[in-house]
């Protein structure tokens, strides 16, 4: 019974459109959610499989030495497959040409993941996933033009020649190979003894891939932790990824900020919605309890119809929500690298759990309000009863709000950032009334002119008027954090990715190159960037230093070092000075290094290089942009230190689409150099930054419309209070200028100020945001400190107007009765 | 004649069509006097008092009140005739709940840009018995208080014309008793026409004449 009677009361408020705006909230956080969560689970799903293609395995243990066959027995493990891949870089030769390549030889296990795509016009055969069997070799496009040879035909290796026997296009375990920027061979390792190639002291690279169950990989990785050596690598699957994995995870970002600002606004304009339906359903429950019907069975009618109403919006939001993923993925298809799998179950949950902290923290307290109220109260229409001030109602809603910006963001930094400036922004909006509209002095209504009217009712309703300006604030703030996000964000995003972005890299260039590779791009009107020497070095604390404490880490890898007077661009000195030639100079570290290995300006460094063993100290530690797409280096040395160091160098520079065909002129001039491109790499990561743009409109337009139903939400709750008032001095013979008038300079007013304040807000918002999470300079976001103003102006006075007006077109009885 | 009216006729849409509420009202008042109106409930007691205050808008016939045609004028011209001529009192008070008594009785003076609005409205609260009131919000007040406060704030309106619409029909008995009698001492003081709208028989004998109306006619 109470069933029928909960599914009839709800039909009539749905119907006669009571509920609309708690309907359409509920639905538009289901849809935010579920939208953003069902295209978000799908690609971390693809990411995850990507990163698994990358890295070649779940596991790998990277070495510069092979595993004994005791180390490799105790890791073996029945459940786990493995491969070893040997990486080098040595010369092949054909009849008439030899070329710099990187070598892999492979095992019969390769591929653990993913598949060898191979051309098919091949020796072997034209099927995928196959390893070069013993004599023969696969060679990639840019190596087959260079040593200018055919399938079929041979190459040597070292001491013994192999034939061509395909043609290779793409492989898995792309992150494998430290020499991958040469032009690529694939061999099998049982040719490779008979090359010797590898002699002791040969650079080489054994990477061991591993791919099983997670409960089996896990000790593995313990016990390849325990077995490493100095400069060895243990990574496991996710803890690394691709630069299109980070564009990915940086629109996630982008996305779960959009959702769940629509999700908190949806969540004030529920609050807003259930004071009213409080107000509104007093009547019943007064009417019920005086029948007899107990508080159990009131608590249960008021549960279903909101349980009713939770279902209806959950299977409306997510209907709508999978249709705008599905519009999401449409969009970005080309970018990932399979077919999106499916979503899984955790988008419904999330979805539904965020109903349910809305309907809990939004709408539940009012509600065990409505059911404990004495109906004598209600009868008596003592208004006193329903009032919404106490802490109850302040504390129960804010936890919601920190609950619902944990669940999305899943960060406890930027939720307690977004919800502390919230607060902040409500007090600060709530300080600047009381002390703008302080008690005044003047007595009565002020109805002799609409300004005095105006003025008086801001004073007077200073109360509402603060809860107004704080939804305003809340609403048209979260608009423009989500537009400045959309706008500004995604435009420093792709300011870091210049038109002009080198997409070149050239590596190993030996010091008689320098002159001619750079008359070579000068002569081809190529912009030349710095060459900058490598060396290998390797850093070992000075264990003498007083201070030094014993669980220090000690540094015992092996990095590419260069050497500089001039700070690279795309780096920035956050500790220390940059090297002064009037001084003595030392070492400078990337962040990244000191805070791995707990390094401090000042501290002594041993640099050990393959000619010397030098004493000096850390200068400065620096934020390298590691997505500008130059040469970045973890350790620059001042050339001081390394006068006389045997190097190579490195330089990247940008050939136009226009002028493709120098990148083959340079790779046949200089054959030992490698020539590394990365057009595909930055054309992708462009593209993704452009889509994810368009995709960003839509949840634009969700929060929009979620701040819309939030002001309309609150301007109505405000008019409801007015309509009596209005009735009252239309009675009296107020004219309608009069209300017009004052509604509009009052409103004009709270508008102004919220859209102040939103703009405060947003722009606070924005600082954490960009210096904390999307990790860009944070910058002063001059449009919206017009659009705040001028949108809080024009909006909240046009819905006021238009407010007002549909109240003073009633004839006074109508507005009496209806208040 | 502070009040005349002809054929006056108001329809209200129904789910069955159109539902009349009052049909053929011919009825005139003059100056100084006063008029009950009474009538079982649903009689359209209260519409007529809305229609003849111009609180609202018949559906044909005319309706002068102090020769102004409220019929043929928009709701601005009808609401600078309340504000001139007309004063009320309901049932429900109307009280604004965010302004204490004395705003209250402020307000009509206020509209009307009269001076010392109030110095006036302290006149008709001592008058009802409210001076140790004046800053008293209707929440604190009880409910025979609130109504003295309406009284005072529809004398202080210098009103021609007091309607009246079931004064004691939120009060007790012996309320209601006390506020009739406060509000004929302070009328007999003006020289207002009154209308009031009343079940209560005793508060209808003391009116000049009384009309009683029944399914939206006079009988």
């Amino acid at each position: 019974m109470l069933f029928t009677l909960s599914l009839k009361l709800l039909w009539r408020e749905l119907k006669s459109g009571q509920l609309t705006v708690m309907f359409a909230a509920i639905v538009l956080s289901v849809t935010s959610v579920s939208c953003i969560s069902i295209f978000s689970d799908r690609l971390q799903q693809a990411l995850f499989l990507e990163t698994r293609e990358f890295l070649g395995g779940d596991l790998k243990y990277d070495s510069n030495e092979e595993l004994n066959e005791k180390e490799f027995e105790g890791i073996s493990n029945n459940e786990v497959n493995s491969t070893l891949i040997t990486s080098f870089a040595s010369m092949l030769s054909s009849k008439n040409r030899i070329q710099l390549s990187s070598i892999k030889a492979v095992d019969n296990s390769y591929p653990l993941v993913g598949q060898l795509t191979l051309e098919e016009d091949t020796l072997q055969n034209n099927q995928i996933n196959l390893n070069p069997k013993r004599g023969f070799v696969f060679i990639d496009k840019r190596l087959q033009q260079l040593l200018d040879i055919e399938i079929g035909d041979s190459v040597e290796i070292g001491n013994i020649e192999l034939t061509v026997s395909n043609i290779l296009l793409a492989e898995p375990d792309r992150a494998s190979s430290s020499f991958a920027f040469a032009p690529k061979a694939i061999m099998n390792a049982a040719d490779l003894p008979a090359t010797n190639i590898i002699q002791p002291g040969s650079r080489v690279r054994y990477e061991y891939l591993f791919v099983g169950e997670k409960e089996e990989i896990l000790p593995l990785k313990n016990k390849l932790e325990e077995i490493k050596k100095a400069g060895d690598r243990v990574t496991e699957v996710g803890s690394e990824e691709a630069s299109v994995g980070s564009a990915s995870k940086r629109s996630n970002n982008f996305f779960l900020l959009g959702g769940v600002l629509a999700v908190l606004m949806a969540a004030f304009t529920i609050a807003l919605s259930a004071q009213r339906f409080v107000r509104r359903h007093s009547n019943y429950v007064a009417i019920l309890r005086s029948l007899g019907s107990s508080s159990f069975e009131i608590k249960s009618l008021y549960v279903l119809i909101f349980f009713e109403l939770a279902m209806i919006s959950i299977a409306i939001g997510i209907g709508i929500g999978w249709f705008i993923q599905e519009f999401f993925v449409t969009l970005l298809k080309d970018y990932f690298p399979t077919n999106l799998p499916k979503a899984g179950l955790n988008p419904l949950a999330i979805s539904a759990l965020t109903v349910i902290i809305c309907l809990t923290g939004f709408c539940l307290p009012y509600i065990v309000k409505l059911v404990n109220i004495s109906p004598l109260a209600i009868l008596r229409k003592e208004k006193s009863d329903f009032s919404f001030n106490s802490i109850f109602f302040t504390l129960v809603p804010l936890t919601a709000m920190f609950f619902l910006l944990l669940l999305y963001t899943k960060n406890l930094v930027l939720s307690s950032i977004m919800f502390f400036v919230i607060i902040g922004a409500c007090l600060i909006g709530i300080s600047i009334v009381f002390i703008l509209f302080r008690k005044n002095n003047l007595i009565g209504l002020g109805a002799e002119s609409f300004l005095k009217l105006a003025w008086q009712e801001l004073h007077r309703r200073k109360y509402q008027n603060a809860l107004q300006i704080i939804a305003f604030t809340i609403a048209i703030g979260l608009s423009l954090i989500a537009f400045s996000i959309k706008s500004d964000l995604i435009l420093s995003w792709e300011k870091s990715l210049p038109d002009d972005s080198p997409n070149n890299f050239a590596i190993n260039i030996t010091e008689i190159e320098l002159q001619p590779i750079s008359s070579f791009l000068k002569s081809n009107d190529i912009k030349i960037n710095p060459f900058y020497p490598i060396a290998s070095a390797r850093l070992i604390k000075d264990k003498n230093k007083e201070g030094l404490e014993a669980n220090m880490v000690p540094i015992d890898r092996t990095f590419n070092i260069t050497w500089t007077t001039i700070l690279p661009k795309a780096n920035e000195i956050v500790e220390g000075v940059w090297f002064d030639d009037t001084k003595i100079n030392g070492l400078s570290v990337s962040e990244e290094i000191a805070q791995r290995y707990s390094l401090k300006v000042g501290d002594i460094i041993h640099l050990k290089t393959a000619e010397k063993l030098e004493r000096t100290f850390i200068q400065n530690i620096r934020k390298v942009n590691w997505e500008s797409f130059t040469p970045n280096f973890f350790l620059i040395g001042h050339p001081s230190l390394l006068t006389n160091t045997p190097s190579t160098y490195i330089t990247a520079f940008y050939v136009p689409k226009s002028k493709e065909n120098i990148v083959s002129k340079f790779m046949l001039e200089f054959r030992t150099v490698s020539l590394l491109s990365i057009d595909a790499l930055l054309k992708q990561v462009s593209d993704i930054i452009e889509q994810v743009s368009k995709a960003l409109q839509v949840i634009l337009t969700l929060t929009v419309i979620a701040a819309c139903l939030l002001t309309i939400a609150t301007i109505q709750d405000s008019f409801k209070m007015r309509l009596h008032q209005s009735g009252v001095l239309r009675t009296l013979g107020a004219e309608t200028s009069l209300l017009q008038k004052s509604t509009i300079i009052e409103f004009a007013c709270i508008g102004t100020i919220s859209g102040i304040l939103a703009s405060s807000l947003a722009q606070a918002c924005l600082y954490f945001l960009e210096s904390r999470i999307f990790e860009v300079t944070p910058t002063i976001h001059y449009s919206i400190w017009l659009l705040g103003p001028v949108s809080g102006l024009l909006i909240i006075t046009l819905l006021s107007f238009f407010l007002i007006t549909s109240i003073t077109s009633k004839t006074p009885r109508e507005i009496l009765l209806k208040s | 004649m502070i009040i005349r009216t002809s054929s006056l006729k108001k329809e209200v849409p129904s789910s069955d069509g159109s539902l009349i509420i009052l049909e053929d009202i011919n009825l005139e008042l003059e100056q100084d006097k006063s008029l009950a109106i009474v009538g079982p409930s649903g009689s359209g007691k209260s519409t007529l008092l809305s229609l003849l205050a111009g609180l609202d808008t018949a559906t044909s016939g005319e309706i002068y009140l102090d020769e102004d045609p409220l019929h043929i004028m928009d709701e601005d011209q009808r609401a600078a005739v309340r504000k001139e001529k007309v004063a009320f009192v309901f049932q429900s008070f109307e009280l604004l709940p965010g302004l204490n008594a004395l705003e209250n009785v402020m307000l009509p003076a206020e509209i009307k840009h009269l001076p010392h609005a109030e110095k006036l409205a302290k006149e008709y609260l001592d008058k009802v018995g409210l001076k140790k009131r004046y800053e008293h919000y209707p929440k604190q007040l009880s409910g025979g208080e609130q109504q003295r406060v309406a009284i005072a704030r529809a004398f202080a309106c210098k009103a021609k014309i007091l309607f009246v619409d079931e004064p004691t029909g939120n009060l007790d008995p012996k309320t209601g008793k006390k506020i009739i009698d406060l509000f004929f001492r302070v009328y007999e003081e003006s020289s207002n026409a009154l209308i009031v709208v009343t079940h209560d028989i005793d508060l209808a004998q003391r009116c000049d004449k009384q009309i009683e109306l029944k399914e939206g006619k006079i009988i």
